[in-house]
């Protein structure tokens, strides 16, 4: 470049001599000439390659035009040309007074000014050589272009890459075919981060140097930089081809791959590299990355570890290593590498969310979602970092945490991979905790799962589950059917397989699915499910059965305890009919009562009658008046009342009769004969001579022989009966009336009474007749009467005094 | 001849020495520490001197199970008995049954023969007498001197309120032995003795068994040990007499069907009629429920639903 500035400068400087504006001395003009001719034969030496004989030359030229100088110093084209041989000869500190005579006599004359402003910069004088140089190229770069080149490199040269490229781009559009310059301004371009004009000035480069491997290596680098990478690779492969060992390729190269994801090519170009630039931070990193992206965590901990201590300041490098010690499962290490790179990087929202995975892991939940709120906040726009926050706020069970930082997540990136993951993860548990409350709300969370991770088939089971909520029997099967076609054994779609087809009526086949279900995952809901399957199925001791056994895996479920309670009255219920003494269906109404109050009302007096029912049959009047009050209070509380629950024409004093039946058992005769009123359907009938019979007895052994005579007379109203008469008489006989008669009657009855023979044993003693009273004590012993025993003592007794037996032939 | 017999038997009885006898306790040596009283009329003791060894015996046999100091006392008539219970003399005693159910001793033990804790008694006629009681009506009774319910104790007890009150007359002797005395005298047409001591009269009537004496606490206020001493040695003790040999557990059954006899005084001969019980059926008791549906709780779909697994960690 300086040898063209100075032969460009020598052929500018001759028109201005020969416009003739000036008339030097004569010795000066003579020695002038002499100058210029000897600076011309250094010229044509120079050319020649003769570069020593070319500075003799110059030298001679330079002492003659020193001459013409001394001989006329308003000479000013002597200044110029002293300028141009100063410069060719190095020695630009001489040539600078010279030059600044020469710009006193001629301050506006744009060579002094120009070859003042080279020497100025070639003697390390930039500060004052830049203002010249750019005040020449401003007044006059179409005559001095090559100011624009100069000022280029300089600016270059000092990576003022900014103001070096206006300067080229000027030179080139004065001389588009300068292939080198254009080449430097495509650098420039490329410090400039302009890598589409960079490329493009690389191209034209190689368009003119097709050969130049330099061009070659540029282009692909430059589409590296603009993310072309396949073009960057098929460039980048062919330059490696001419220059196998050329470092900058190897590692464009090895980045392109890395770039495009093929991290196992882009592995053995990074070794290359790095084996001729062992001390290469980028190499090592890259190479580490590529080693981390494969899996080959060892070696890519090696690579880095090496990285590490050619920069130990650069927190990336600790943090991939954390990273590689994380998913190893080595949360020690993990933590120290993390804690290394986040003192390089406080704030780096990466290392603070890894290091909050590592708090995840070790079940430090608190901490874990502190870092990655943290995180989560340096970084909003990071999805995965939102989606990492979601996952942890989910394991801290802080679902409010965890909905809107997925909500973010899948906002900023519904496409990556682990956030569609985490999303479907995050919207499964919500709709799990809405299940309970809004079947419907959980369901359409579900299909935003869904919409994520269509054929989980977890997330089809949940939806299958949800639609048997919904009663949607139909999509339940659907959903179920496609879980199972996705996961063959999932119990929760074969659950919910099995429950669809109960809704439709498919007990049998619901049977088959549940059993599975049940067997590969037993679950309190299943084994109601199942139970129902069976009970459906007409098989409810084997309903009972189940749900009795899964009591002992689950004793303290509510839910199941009122299914068993249902089961076991349903059995109950069906032997009802067939137990007439109430001890057969006992034990299954017991079991039932015991978790009655958690049935629903209908199903609650349902049981209560029953229990009410089976008490009454069993004689235990003071259950069955305690089991029938519920059952007509929890009828009435169900809505339509205990009456409206019976078969269809049982007698509206049913309930009333059965409230008689307690009372007659807790011997409350009074009540009981309150409730049955006029004694009128036959069952009435008995029951209320029943009644009246105990009634009678009772009020006579408290003494009440007007009450008791009532009873009776009341209850001889309601049929002949010979005990009624023969009690009738003994009240009689109590109130000293009719003893007379009461001998002959009870003999008459003696037959049909059994207590009879006693009473007359009574009446013949008190007659005196002690032998007929003998005699009648004895038909009452040899009758095996209920009065034996006391009958015998009295015969026995009475034979010892009055020796009967002796005198019985 | 006869007259010698009968006096031999009179004096063997005590009868003719009654007087004398009565005005003294019957001692055998000074009182050292507890005594022990005998007072059962209805056990047949032929002289004073049999009673007082017997008690003697007793007393000896408790000493010997205690090792505190017993003396035995016999007592002939209820006067002497009662008057030294009240000055605190007598501590125990072996009284009759009746006499226990009337005065409330508290009752430690209960004489046995046998094993069993009630004899028979007999009702013994003199030469005669035609048999059974349906010959005794209106003659001679001799009622043994108890305490205050002799009556009720023979009409109601022995009789089982099978005979009328009035069907007997009745004279009092002091003890068994004497009413006996009175019937061979001829001074009364029967008297009731436990079986085993007719001494040769002929038996018009046995009874069901009767209670025999029981051993009881006659001082009210003894040093607890000394009476759960007494109480646990006197039913091993074998003391015999004519009518038990020894002593055990009270039979509180026996006793209290003798107290309920002994309540009200003798009873009015007959039985009350009995009221027959109801013999109608229950009926049925229908049921009348309309089998509902069973519907079992339909399972909650939260803990059947399943969360997918989140991802592997991402960086």
């Amino acid at each position: 470049m300086r040898v063209a500035i100075i032969l460009l400068c020598a052929l500018l400087a001759g028109p201005a001599l020969g416009q003739g504006r000036y008339q030097p001395q004569g010795a000066a003009q003579r020695a002038y000439l002499e100058g210029e001719r000897l600076r011309e034969a250094g010229d044509a030496l120079r050319a020649r390659g003769k570069a020593d004989d070319a500075r003799e030359k110059y030298s001679e030229a330079l002492d003659a035009l020193l001459d013409a100088h001394k001989a006329d110093p308003a000479y000013i084209d002597v200044y110029v040309k002293l300028g141009v041989l100063h410069y060719s000869l190095a020695r630009h500190a001489a040539a600078l007074p010279l030059l600044e005579q020469g710009l006193k006599r001629a301050g506006g004359n744009l060579d002094l000014r120009f070859w003042y402003g080279q020497n100025l910069l070639a003697a390390g004088k930039a500060e004052q050589a830049v203002p010249v140089l750019e005040q020449v190229a401003a007044q006059g770069a179409e005559r001095f272009p090559e100011v624009l080149v100069v000022l280029g490199e300089h600016y270059y040269g000092a990576r003022d890459f900014a103001r070096a490229r206006p300067a080229l781009e000027r030179f080139l559009k004065l001389d588009p075919e300068a292939t080198a310059v254009r080449a430097k301004l495509g650098n420039t371009y490329f410090k400039l981060g302009l890598f589409a004009e960079a490329l493009a000035a690389f191209e034209e480069v190689q368009k003119r140097w097709p050969d130049n491997i330099q061009a070659q290596v540029n282009i692909g680098n430059a589409l590296f930089q603009l993310g072309r990478y396949e073009q960057a690779v098929a460039v980048l492969e062919a330059a490696l081809k001419r220059e196998p060992d050329r470092e900058s390729v190897l590692f464009n190269l090895a980045q392109s791959y890395f770039k495009l994801g093929r991290h196992a090519e882009a592995v053995p170009y990074y070794e290359r590299f790095v084996k001729g630039r062992p001390d290469s931070f980028n190499g090592r990193y890259f190479y580490g990355s590529a080693l981390m992206e494969l899996g080959r965590d060892a070696p890519a901990l090696e690579q880095l570890g090496q990285a590490l201590r050619i920069k130990a300041d650069i927190p990336q490098v600790a943090y991939k290593m954390g990273v590689i010690h994380l998913r190893g499962g080595r949360p020690d290490a993990a933590q120290a590498s993390l804690e290394q790179a986040r003192k390089g990087a406080p704030d780096d929202a990466w290392i603070l969310s890894a290091l909050g995975t590592v708090a995840r892991q070790r079940g430090q939940l608190d901490v874990a979602l502190d870092l990655h709120r943290q995180a989560a906040a340096r970084a909003p726009a990071e999805a995965r970092l939102q989606a990492n926050l979601a996952l942890t706020a989910l394991r801290a069970d802080a679902l409010e945490v965890a909905a809107p930082a997925l909500d973010e997540a899948l906002k900023l990136d519904l496409r990556d991979a682990f956030v569609r993951a985490a999303g479907a993860t995050v919207l499964a548990a919500r709709a799990k905790a809405a299940a309970a409350q809004d079947a419907a709300a959980a369901d359409k969370l579900l299909e935003r799962a869904l919409a994520l991770q269509p054929t989980d088939a977890t997330l089809l089971a949940d939806r299958a589950l949800l639609r048997l909520a919904l009663d949607d029997a139909p999509g339940a099967r659907a959903a179920a059917e496609a879980s199972l076609k996705a996961s063959p054994d999932l119990p929760a779609a074969r659950h919910a397989l099995g429950r669809a087809k109960l809704l439709a009526g498919d007990a049998a086949g619901a049977r088959g699915d549940l059993e599975a279900a049940m067997q590969a995952q037993p679950t309190v809901g299943t084994a109601l499910a199942l139970a129902q399957a069976l009970v459906d199925g007409g098989q409810v001791d084997a309903a009972v059965d189940l749900l009795t056994e899964s009591a002992r895996s689950w004793p303290a479920d509510a839910a199941l305890r009122q299914g068993q309670a249902l089961v076991h009255y349903a059995r109950a219920a069906a032997q009802l009919a067939g137990d007439a003494t109430g001890r057969r269906t006992a034990g299954d109404l017991r079991v039932a009562l015991e978790a009655e109050a958690s049935l629903p009302r209908e199903a609650g007096a349902r049981l209560q009658y029953a229990a009410a029912i089976g008490a009454l049959r069993r004689g235990e009047g003071r259950e069955a008046r305690t089991h029938l009050g519920l059952a007509i209070q929890k009828g009435r509380q169900a809505g339509p009342g205990l009456t409206a629950l019976l078969k269809a024409g049982t007698a509206a004093s049913h309930l009333e009769y059965l409230q008689a039946h307690a009372d007659t058992l807790v011997r409350r005769y009074d009540l009981a004969l309150e409730h049955l009123g006029r004694c009128q359907a036959p069952l009435e009938r008995r029951l209320c001579k029943y009644a009246l019979d105990r009634q009678a007895q009772a009020l006579f052994q408290a003494g009440d022989l007007a009450g008791a005579r009532k009873a009776l007379e009341d209850a001889r109203e309601l049929g002949a009966d010979a005990g009624v008469e023969h009690n009738l008489l003994v009240i009689a006989w109590q109130q000293k009336k009719g003893r007379d008669r009461a001998l002959a009657a009870w003999r008459k009855l003696e037959d049909q009474v059994p207590e009879a023979s006693f009473n007359v044993g009574v009446a013949a003693e008190a007659r005196g007749d002690q032998r007929a009273a003998w005699e009648a004590f004895r038909r009452q012993v040899a009758a095996g009467g209920p009065l034996a025993a006391r009958a015998g003592e009295i015969a026995d007794v009475k034979n010892r005094i009055y020796r009967f037996e002796e005198a019985t032939p | 001849m006869r007259a010698l017999q009968i006096a031999a038997w009179l004096l063997a009885a005590g009868l003719l020495t009654a007087a004398p006898v009565a005005a003294q306790p019957e001692e055998a040596a000074a009182p050292a520490g507890y005594v022990v009283g005998v007072y059962a009329p209805r056990v047949y003791f032929p002289n004073s001197l049999a009673r007082t060894s017997y008690a003697n015996d007793v007393a000896a046999r408790l000493t010997a199970s205690t090792g505190i100091s017993f003396s035995g006392r016999g007592f002939a008539t209820r006067g002497d008995f009662d008057r030294q219970i009240q000055e605190g003399q007598v501590h125990f005693a072996v009284v009759e049954a009746q006499l226990q159910a009337e005065r409330g001793f508290t009752a430690l033990a209960q004489g046995t023969t046998g094993g069993a804790t009630s004899r028979a008694m007999v009702l013994v006629t003199s030469e005669g007498t035609g048999p059974g009681i349906g010959a005794l009506k209106g003659r001679t009774l001799a009622l043994v001197a108890v305490g205050g319910r002799d009556k009720s104790f023979v009409m109601n007890h022995l009789l089982q309120g099978q005979v009328p009150g009035d069907w007997f007359k009745t004279t009092t002797a002091r003890d068994v032995q004497s009413a006996l005395g009175l019937v061979k005298l001829g001074k009364a047409d029967a008297a009731f003795t436990f079986t085993g001591n007719t001494d040769g009269l002929a038996v018009s009537f046995q009874s069901r068994p009767a209670p025999l004496p029981v051993f009881v606490q006659t001082a009210k206020e003894l040093d607890a040990d000394v009476v759960s001493k007494v109480r646990q040695a006197i039913t091993g003790v074998s003391a015999r007499n004519s009518v038990f040999d020894g002593f055990g557990a009270l039979d509180g059954a026996a006793l209290g069907r003798l107290k309920r006899d002994l309540d009200g005084g003798p009873r009015a001969p007959g039985n009350e009629p009995v009221f027959a019980a109801a013999r109608s059926a229950l009926p049925p008791v229908p049921d009348q429920m309309e089998r509902g549906p069973v519907v079992l709780p339909t399972p909650d779909p939260a803990p059947l639903m399943g969360i997918p697994a989140p991802p592997a960690d991402a960086f």
